[in-house]
């Protein structure tokens, strides 16, 4: 048995999802596309399916997320559906409802976030409720784990007695007349694909295109719809879409004044407005909002992070060296070991260290998100981002893009679209990640002691400022598609369910773990076999000689116009596209330069002009493996990973060269 | 006039949604069907979007969008904003229930 769980966005979905499931639950794709969703088997049922649909908050399909929700629904048939329902936002979340209830399969209505309403000293009937909706209706809330086992149980019983809604009319005047001689006409057809013939017909006249072709209709059926959706236009005085948004709308006034009491003054809702009267002020946002992103990648890169990292990489090198005194102890192959020790262990140690960063950074975004204050964050930065062809929407992953841009790709899901989600992947490459800043680090030591600073300061805005060029050149070219009308709920602010977090965590990890195991280890250990063979497969004593010096050698020519063509150079860019911390590990073992004399190794292959060249390059160029892997997984497509990874290196090499030349005409 | 030219903490009262496509459907979807009563409750930091009241919640869209909202103006007293004191002792004394819609 499968059920669907359905309702707005804000409305507490996937906090329900979670204690339906429990940690039962994994991510799958829809079938035919690459749109994922949860399903998860419900915690007291083995046999009975729970599919977690996105939010949406109607039928009618405008982004991707919702025509798929749309599709599982009308297409997959769904044996029943859990509609959740704000109870403080009833009248617009009972939209949808109506056209779910249209659907006619079993459903049943769970209304959350009760407890917010009688707090507030409102109530709701529901015994009224259900009567004019005609469908089962459970108070619940999911936050606090209430009646969720209630609700479990009635929709069990709904959807094993095949219950279906009892309302069968609601529509009212000119509409009611359309909708049902229109039902009438297509009756034969909607029998075929199994559809109701009313909710077909409803949808018909609200102007559903998709619908009115699957259903394969004759040019006679289609120009008797069409004239008497006219007629009924005529009559009303209105167009049919805003015709049957008033038609249900009205309706659910009816219900709510039944059903309904409202409180006096609803406490979280002025609790919320009270908040925003600091984070969404005129002058404050800005600051604030500063503050408390300062204050989350200072613990997350700095205070804590930084420092349960080091305790990894230390753990990992502990277990690294005791491995290799162990294989050495057994006399193991000397190549064996370099193997498992500088391959293995060494790279997807360097990966895995980054694994504490990520996570606590994504603890502090889940509870922004779930707060309800990234909307506001939407809100305020809107009018920056439109001028480069996004809308607010997009301002929060581009700046997770500061910290790391695996998290930041992932967190591009909220985007409801595709086109702002392709835009938006393609410009947080430029968002300086926190893997670079080792490189800058050492370069500026030890061309720019002086000027450290500055030279940080510079790349991060250089960064940024191509973003936005980037952004308008895409806008006119790539990306001219009409954005997406920014029109969104700035929902109540909530305390976020710990719970909730907690699982959202616990799949990063996992999902960040299997990659390190996967993609990252395969890629080291293929670095490592280039770094210790030359051509002809035998062991080489120097890297020198290397297959890797060999390539770098060979492609050293392309870097020499922007100050760089060097093997060396070339071969560190080649494995800082692994992770980009290792430009950095790798030029310590080409020099076989301590730390401590790394600054002053680097002054045999770079001036201070090819030096600054080359961070910008690294600046640019290429993401690092683990963020093309997210791109290609988030796009699902791997020609559009492959054309972020062009693109990013075709530019960062035109800017290196612009930046190469003008340094060289300005201090030679 | 339109939802646009309507000043902050203003109400009115939904006229009709003109322009067409997917952001007009959107509009209608989330609630701003005809007779219903929005407010005006600010505008974001940099002048857009701006955040109205309807139906029990708080949505946001850009001034452009809006400028395609036909209302008419309330006369009467503005609605209370809700938030403050003195309307939150007005609402009591005149025991009004809803502040959205009547």
């Amino acid at each position: 048995m499968i059920i669907a769980l359905v309702g707005n966005q804000n409305s507490g979905k996937t906090t329900l999802f979670n204690q339906l499931t429990g940690s039962n639950q994994h991510v799958g794709n829809f079938p035919g596309v690459t749109v994922e969703h949860k399903e998860g088997l419900l915690r007291s049922g083995k046999d009975i399916k729970v599919v977690d649909l996105p939010g949406i908050y109607s039928l009618a399909p405008y982004s991707s997320e919702e025509i798929v929700a749309r599709d599982f629904i009308i297409k997959n048939k769904p044996d029943g559906i859990i509609n959740i329902v704000d109870a403080g936002n009833i009248e617009r979340n009972l939209y949808l409802s109506m056209q779910l209830i249209e659907l006619n399969v079993p459903i049943v209505i769970a209304l959350n976030m009760m407890d917010e309403v009688r707090s507030s000293g409102g109530t709701i009937k529901i015994d009224e409720l259900q009567s004019k909706l005609g469908v089962p209706v459970v108070p619940i809330s999911a936050s606090k784990n209430e009646g969720v086992d209630e609700l479990i149980d009635v929709a069990i019983r709904t959807i094993r007695g095949n219950k279906r809604p009892q309302l069968t009319d609601y529509c009212s005047g000119g509409v009611h007349r359309t909708v049902h001689s229109i039902a009438f006409m297509i009756e034969d057809h909607a029998e075929r694909v199994g559809v109701p013939a009313k909710f077909l017909a409803t949808r018909i006249v609200e102007g559903d295109i998709p619908i009115k072709e699957s259903l394969g209709l004759n040019e006679n059926e289609l120009d008797m719809i069409e004239h008497a959706v006219r007629e009924m236009e005529e009559e009303l005085g209105t167009d049919r879409k805003a015709a049957v948004a008033d038609m249900r709308y009205t309706y659910i006034e009816k219900v709510v004044l039944a059903a309904v009491i409202k409180p006096d003054v609803d406490i979280h809702r002025q609790k919320s407005q009270r908040i925003d009267r600091l984070l969404t002020d005129k002058y404050l946002a800005i600051p604030v909002f500063l503050a408390i992103m300062g204050l989350i990648f200072w613990l997350s890169f700095g205070v804590i992070g930084n420092r349960i990292s080091d305790w990894l990489g230390g753990g990992i090198d502990f277990i690294g060296s005791k491995v290799e005194s162990f294989l050495q102890s057994l006399m193991v192959n000397h190549a064996v070991i370099s193997l498992i020790v500088d391959g293995a262990f060494a790279g997807i140690g360097s990966v895995m260290t980054f694994l504490p960063t990520i996570l606590i950074l994504f603890f502090f975004l889940a509870i922004l998100e779930d707060s309800g204050y990234m909307a506001r964050v939407a809100f305020v930065m809107d009018k920056l981002l439109r001028k480069i062809g996004l809308s607010g929407r997009s301002f929060v992953p581009m700046l997770i893009g500061f910290g790391c841009s695996v998290p930041a790709i992932m967190a591009t899901r909220t985007l409801s679209s595709e086109r702002d989600r392709k835009m938006t992947i393609f410009l947080i490459p430029f968002m300086s990640c926190t893997a670079k800043m080792p490189i800058y680090g050492i370069f500026s030591m030890a061309f720019f002691p002086h000027h450290a600073a500055l030279v940080m300061i510079s790349l991060y805005v250089l960064g940024m400022v191509l973003a936005v060029l980037s952004g308008l050149l895409m806008k006119s070219t790539l990306f001219r598609g009409k954005p997406v009308p920014f029109v969104m709920e700035l929902p109540n602010y909530r305390f976020p369910s710990l719970k909730s977090v907690g699982i959202l965590l616990w799949s990063k990890a996992k999902d960040f773990i299997v990659r390190a195991f996967t993609i990252i280890f395969v890629a080291s250990l293929v670095i490592w076999f280039l770094q210790h063979f030359d051509i002809t497969l035998n062991w080489v004593s120097s890297d020198a000689e290397s297959m890797l010096a060999d390539l770098g050698r060979v492609l050293a020519p392309v870097f020499a116009p922007i100050g760089f063509g060097n093997w060396q150079a070339v071969t560190a860019l080649l494995t800082g596209f692994m992770a980009k911390e290792a430009v950095v590990s790798t030029f310590a073992v080409l020099t076989k330069a301590s730390t401590a004399d790394l600054p002053t190794a680097l002054q045999t292959f770079f001036t201070p002009v090819s030096a600054y060249a080359f961070l910008v390059f690294t600046l640019l160029y290429t993401p690092c493996i683990a963020a093309v892997a997210a791109i290609r997984r988030e796009l699902g497509s791997r020609l559009l990973a492959i054309a972020s990874v062009v693109y990013q290196t075709g530019f960062a090499w035109v800017v290196a060269f612009i930046v190469f030349s003008i340094g060289t005409a300005v201090f030679n | 006039m339109t939802l646009e030219e309507l000043e902050v903490g203003g109400s009115g009262r939904i006229v009709a949604v003109h322009g067409q496509g997917a952001l007009r459907d959107r509009l209608l979807d989330m609630g701003l069907t005809p007779r219903t009563k929005v407010m005006i409750r600010k505008t974001a930091p940099f002048g857009d979007p701006i955040e109205i009241s309807l139906r029990c919640y708080e949505l946001t869209l850009r001034k452009e969008d809006a400028a395609k909202i036909e209302i008419t103006r309330d006369e009467i007293v503005p609605l209370s904003c809700g938030d403050c004191r003195k309307c939150m002792k007005k609402q009591k004394r005149f025991g009004r229930r809803d502040r959205d819609r009547e």
